[in-house]
């Protein structure tokens, strides 16, 4: 690829998760993106102030007519990040923790936790963007969780992640792909039941009626038996 | 409220129990001393270990050992816990000495025979061990040894369990000990100690003298294989619990923690490279509040970090 098409396809991206940055981060959050009076130029002060440049300079990242410096680019690849956890609801993730193989040992490696969140990054980086289907205050259920079939390591059925170390109200719980549709169903219930339905926050019966939360689930694209 | 709990909280001043009303017991004998102060010491952690127990150790058609200790009776209660909110069976087969697990497993039973109806109780037999609310002696480890039936998962407890100088297990009662070592040296496919943080370091108590050790003649007398927590199977993972360190109550523990850790991961230094150990996997787990896992330091680990350094 030609230097030329690159800063064209960078300047693309940039112009993307600056908008989308500037309406998860800065603007309210009921806001979609295909708004065309979205108050962006309110905005762009504090989206400089957060990236760290005048504002001039913002303005010409937003309408994609520069290229933006290596640690400009850093610190907007960060800042979508958050972005999209805003889109969940959460300001963070953390990692919980999995269920695992029993037949296979050691899968509590010290590098998990590390991997698993470089997943869920990938994860929310491909995440379309459309509005959630039902917030925890609209349904008045204690928590949110979204479900996800992804590529997990070979020894790892199920993996968990929560805004909040302690009291977590958002969960993420990715789930192998590698399995059945029926199966990832099982597995990912299995892995709610034994950390998220664990949570202080969520009380013994939250998971077990609060229908809604199976607005998120989303099976992998070649099995759409969508339930719930 | 499980039928054992409501038998002994039914004790009147006189001093006699009447359980529905067709026979009475004298109260004094029917306390498990041992167990019900034990379930007041440290009853979130203990729920911490049987939360990840449940979840992460036990599946469909298990075959399981439990041992005696509140913890187990939490552990029981989880399993419990787990089918009923899960609105699924999962057919077990629980061996155990402990009465309270039979009681349990009993009250499940009574209660929703539609998820516990096949679950199978098998008691060992033995000598009831009345502080313990569980059966000792040798007819009870003869039992727990029996090759009947063949455990997929042993989970046995400490009353103190420490790893500096070398690995000490110690439980409260001498007549215990012949069923404790039962547990930890019988044939399974995997072996599972289950001890909260407040037992960490202590050492004083009746030594079970369990050891490391995978050498050894099956049929020998030596105490040091007969006694072996890795002898008869490939796989033992001791599970203990991590309170955050700002924690008002338990935070003070982890300094000790860290030291047990210290002190495991010098046990097992010598054992990277030696070839007996070649098969064995030996683990240290350390879960948080939630049962989640928030460390583990094993020998596969060491062993996967030594080869790293020797190709490099």
């Amino acid at each position: 690829m030609s230097s030329r098409v690159e800063d064209f396809v960078v300047r693309k991206e940039v112009q993307e998760k600056l908008k989308f940055i500037m309406v998860q981060m800065l603007g309210p959050r009921t806001r979609t993106l295909n708004q065309e009076d979205s108050p962006i130029h309110k905005t762009q002060r504090d989206l400089s102030k957060l990236l760290g440049i005048s504002q001039p300079e913002t303005s010409r990242l937003i309408r994609g007519t520069v290229t933006p410096h290596s640690t400009t680019l850093a610190t907007i690849r960060k800042l979508y990040l958050t972005a999209r956890c805003f889109h969940w609801d959460a300001d963070i993730f953390y990692p919980i923790c999995a269920v695992a193989k029993q037949e296979i040992p050691h899968a509590y490696r010290s590098g998990l936790p590390s991997t698993m969140m470089q997943l869920l990054h990938s994860l929310l980086e491909k995440e379309p963007l459309y509005p959630i289907a039902a917030s925890s205050q609209k349904c008045e259920v204690r928590v949110d969780l979204h479900v996800r079939a992804a590529k997990l390591p070979v020894d790892i059925e199920a993996y968990s992640f929560g805004n909040d170390r302690l009291r977590p109200t958002v969960f993420v719980v990715l789930v192998s792909r590698a399995f059945s549709f029926d199966q990832q169903y099982e597995k990912a219930w299995d892995e709610v039941r034994a950390h998220v339905i664990r949570s202080p926050q969520t009380g013994r019966n939250a998971i077990s009626v609060a229908r809604p939360i199976l607005c998120h689930y989303e099976p992998t694209p070649s099995t759409m038996n969508k339930r719930g | 409220m499980p039928t054992r709990q409501r038998q002994t909280q039914q004790i009147p001043v006189d001093g006699v129990t009447h359980i529905n009303g067709e026979f009475a017991v004298k109260s004094p004998s029917t306390v498990p001393a041992w167990v019900t102060q034990c379930s007041q010491l440290a009853p979130r952690w203990k729920q911490a270990l049987s939360r990840h127990a449940a979840s992460h150790l036990i599946r469909y058609g298990d075959v399981i050992q439990l041992g005696s200790g509140t913890t187990f009776n939490s552990l029981m209660d989880e399993i419990v816990d787990l089918q009923v909110k899960g609105k699924k069976a999962l057919d077990l087969i629980i061996l155990t000495s402990n009465l309270q697990i039979l009681a349990k497993g009993r009250d499940a039973q009574i209660t929703d025979p539609s998820i516990f109806g096949t679950m199978q109780i098998v008691l060992t037999g033995g000598a009831l061990q009345v502080s313990l609310d569980s059966l000792t002696g040798e007819y009870a480890a003869k039992g727990v040894r029996f090759d009947f039936i063949y455990p997929r998962t042993v989970f046995l407890g400490a009353a103190g369990l420490s790893f500096r100088d070398q690995m000490t297990i110690t439980y409260q009662f001498q007549d215990e000990i012949s069923i404790q070592v039962a547990y930890a040296t019988r044939p399974t496919e995997h072996r599972v100690i289950l001890c909260d943080h407040t037992k960490l370091g202590k050492r004083a108590a009746w030594n079970a003298e369990l050891t490391l050790e995978a050498l050894g003649n099956p049929k020998s007398i030596d105490t040091t294989y007969t006694k072996s927590l890795l002898a008869h199977t490939n796989k033992c993972t001791i599970i203990t619990t991590l309170p955050n360190a700002n924690d008002p109550q338990d935070g003070a523990y982890v300094k000790t923690i860290e030291e047990e850790e210290k002190a495991f991961l010098a046990l097992l230094e010598p054992l990277i490279l030696s070839k007996e150990y070649a098969d064995k996997e030996l683990a240290l787990r350390l879960v948080g509040p939630h049962g989640e896992v928030k460390r583990e330091h094993s020998l596969r680990a060491l062993r996967d970090r030594s080869k790293k350094l020797s190709k490099s």
